[in-house]
């Protein structure tokens, strides 16, 4: 048994099974990227995929190569893979320990001579070469006819750190990962938030906290009607006005509300042929990008499609080159958004009901459509806004993790470890010296130390 | 693309052109009046690439961050700065350039055949986090593009030990320092570059990791140059199985930038209008 967990430990504690997880990690990362991931296709997508591909797909979510990332393989390589930066960083401090505080002072001129920068200085003592390297930061130790500089001791333990820090990206993630809850809303101007979410995913621990806000008004800007280039969206909450917008999501402790698409919302309301308002509704409709979108109200269905600058969508400007024009011949792929600056909002409506059309036209507000006895007014126009909402704790470990890993490196490469020893011996002085990381570049170093101490009087 | 900015990029292209043939002429011929010549030219390309880039700027109002163009267009720059860089600080590395010159002629070729049309930066990508995000991803670009160059001087070095051409080169244990060097700075930069990533995704699409392709791409392009960090400082792998490695591993950062398009149809990172947000 106690063999059995030596050896154990002995496997952990070596460097060639990190190689081996890294170059295991890396191969799944490789797979997800040939392999189609189920999160990053809609069910929609995905469902399509699956009937196109039945045995394939099957064969795939078996070995959990769908979702492969939280696939049991993975998570098993990442245990594994932080068990053993753990176990070979516990192992290591004590040895690292004693290297850093040990005073590693030369006995004879041949260790020295197998160290990889070596010079002899003749007329030069100890006193010379503590003033040089104290002028260059050594922590300098002296005795009767030899010396010990060093310089960056404990630069070491900056190894011991970054891997550790690892860890706290670990805790983070697993902390985000039960307490994550994501949903999204589509609130309306002047609609009221009050905590009704379409849930994507609920915390495995903990609640969402409360919160309320009212949607007061939205506005996109758009370079020449082609391309977005902004959107301010602003929140009556209860610490005051709030501008929000892409990119600056509304944060309300560790709620956060990512704006993800803007839509129109008309008002529309059917009367009889005697004024009389049968029906009313505002509506929140997918249609700024050119789409169709329908909606329903007694009975009926209304297929519409949207013209945010009627007047002019029919333009067009040929030979014209400038930056806007281009804009617009551009690919959709390009960002492109057909005139999305709302200035003069038309809908083209088309009622059916049982599959037979009833009537059809064109709106602009406060005009109407006559169907089956009734028409419909297009009333008034406003925005809706859909958010994506997060809320999480312990992302800030995370955040911490990412600082200190990064502050560790820059400090482990930049202030490496250097040692420098000396002796005198035969009226010369002997030294020596070496660095951790660069070796041959610390030669331009080390013959710059040679020099200052032969020049010192 | 805007006139200015089109005189300039396609002679800069034309001139990345003139000067990979020269500089492969050099290597060929082990001729080192090519060599030098070919040092002097790309600084005049530089200067015309840089005006390239202003001239974009003067169009649209924005640095060339955002489109595949503009990655290839300002990921070059970086490139060629930093053999710029080597050129000037290490004489005896002139021939840095046989591999990164090349690299940036593909990498420049590439994004103009990637529609580089005139459009303003999109509301998605307008954030103070691109421009931290995309500025270190460039340098570790050419951080790692720099550290592949030396890997290929180290290997021709290698295999003509007698020529008198490569005996003007670094001696081995300098060049496989500087490579060294160059993969630690890439690895910091790369480390940043992602950090910030994440930071900026959780602001504009509320996950700090989504597993997306390019993001996990980047990861293990990361986890590559770790794994040649600990090879080198655990294993003591240096020298030829350092330059290989390095040769070897720009790949990931290449699939990372431009190969993703490759293998899959959806990704976060392919920037197109809000509704693809």
């Amino acid at each position: 048994m106690k063999n059995m967990i030596r050896s154990i430990t002995r496997l952990l504690k070596s460097l060639r099974l990190t190689i081996i997880l890294i170059i295991c990690l890396s191969a799944v990362f490789f797979l997800g990227l040939i392999i189609p991931q189920e999160d990053l296709f809609s069910s929609e997508q995905y469902l399509d995929w699956k009937t196109r591909k039945t045995d394939l797909v099957s064969f795939l979510e078996f070995f959990g190569l769908t979702d492969v990332y939280k696939s049991p393989l993975t998570l098993g390589l990442w245990g594994l893979f932080f068990l053993n930066l753990v176990v070979v960083m516990l192992s290591r401090i004590p040895s690292l320990w004693r290297r850093c505080t040990k005073v590693d002072m030369p006995s004879e001129t041949a260790s020295l001579k197998a160290m990889k920068q070596y010079e002899v200085i003749d007329g030069r003592g100890i006193d010379d070469a503590r003033s040089v390297l104290k002028a260059m930061r050594y922590s300098f130790y002296p005795e009767a006819d030899h010396f010990y500089a060093v310089k960056n001791r404990f630069s070491p333990f900056g190894t011991i750190i970054f891997h550790l820090s690892f860890l706290l990206l670990l805790v983070g993630g697993v902390i985000t990962f039960y307490t994550k809850f994501r949903a999204e809303a589509v609130v309306a101007v002047n609609e009221t938030f009050s905590g009704r979410y379409a849930v994507l995913r609920y915390p495995k621990y903990g609640d969402v906290p409360r919160t309320t806000f009212t949607v007061k008004e939205v506005k996109p800007t758009y370079y020449h009607k082609s391309v977005p280039v902004d959107l301010t969206v602003v929140l009556s909450t209860k610490e005051g006005d709030k501008v929000i917008g892409i990119n600056r999501p509304y944060k309300t402790g560790t709620l956060s509300f990512v704006v993800t698409d803007i839509g129109v919302s008309p008002l529309f309301i059917i009367r009889g042929t005697d004024g009389r308002e049968l029906d009313a509704a505002v509506l929140k409709l997918k249609v700024l990008n050119g789409e169709t979108d329908t909606f329903e109200m007694m009975g009926y269905t209304f297929e519409t499609f949207f013209y945010p600058d009627h007047a002019s969508e029919t333009q067009t400007d040929a030979g014209d080159t400038s930056l806007e024009a281009m804009s617009k011949k551009a690919p959709k792929s390009q960002a492109i958004i057909r005139g999305g600056e709302i200035t003069d909002p038309a809908f083209h409506i088309t009622v059916k009901k049982d599959g037979a059309v009833l009537g059809k036209g064109l709106m602009k507000p406060r005009q109407s459509i006559d169907f089956d006895g009734k028409k419909i007014i297009f009333e008034d126009l406003s925005y809706w806004v859909k958010f994506y909402i997060g809320h999480e704790y312990g992302l800030w470990l995370v955040y911490t993790g990412f600082s200190v890993i990064i502050i560790v490196l820059i400090v482990r490469f930049v202030f490496y470890r250097r040692d420098i020893k000396g002796i005198i011996e035969g009226g010369s002085l002997h030294v020596a010296g070496r660095a951790e990381y660069f070796p041959a570049l610390f030669s331009d170093e080390f013959a710059e130390i040679a020099e200052q101490i032969r020049k010192r009087h | 693309m805007a006139p200015l900015e089109s005189v300039f990029v396609w002679i800069t292209i034309f001139l990345y052109g003139i000067i990979s043939a020269l500089y492969i002429y050099s290597i060929v011929f082990r001729n080192e009046k090519v060599l030098g010549r070919a040092g002097y030219l790309v600084g005049v390309a530089f200067i015309l690439h840089t005006a390239g880039i202003l001239a974009r700027y003067a169009a649209i109002g924005n640095l060339p961050v955002a489109s595949d163009y503009e990655t290839g267009l300002g990921g070059s720059w970086v490139v060629v700065a930093f053999t710029l860089y080597v050129l000037l600080r290490h004489k005896s590395l002139r021939a840095v350039g046989v591999g990164t010159i090349p690299f940036s002629l593909l990498l420049l070729g590439f994004g103009l055949m990637r529609e580089p049309v005139l459009v303003p930066m999109t509301a998605s990508v307008r954030s103070f986090w691109l421009y931290i995000h995309v500025f270190f991803a460039w340098l570790a670009f050419g951080a790692y593009a720099v550290a592949a160059g030396l890997g290929i001087i180290y290997l021709l070095k290698e295999k003509h030990p007698d020529k008198e051409f490569y005996a003007k080169f670094p001696d081995f244990p300098k060049l496989d320092d500087l490579m060294f060097k160059y993969v630690v700075f890439g690895f910091v930069t790369d480390a940043v570059m992602i950090a910030s990533g994440a930071i900026w995704a959780k602001d504009l699409w509320g996950n700090y990791w989504s597993w997306d392709p390019v993001e996990t791409w980047s990861l293990v392009t990361w986890l590559i140059y770790g794994l040649a960090i600990h090879l080198r400082l655990t294993m003591g792998w240096k020298g030829r199985k350092m330059a290989r490695l390095v040769i070897f591993a720009i790949s990931g950062m290449v699939i990372t930038y431009f190969g993703i398009n490759f293998f899959v149809k959806t990704s976060l990172h392919f920037f197109q209008a809000w509704q693809e947000m």
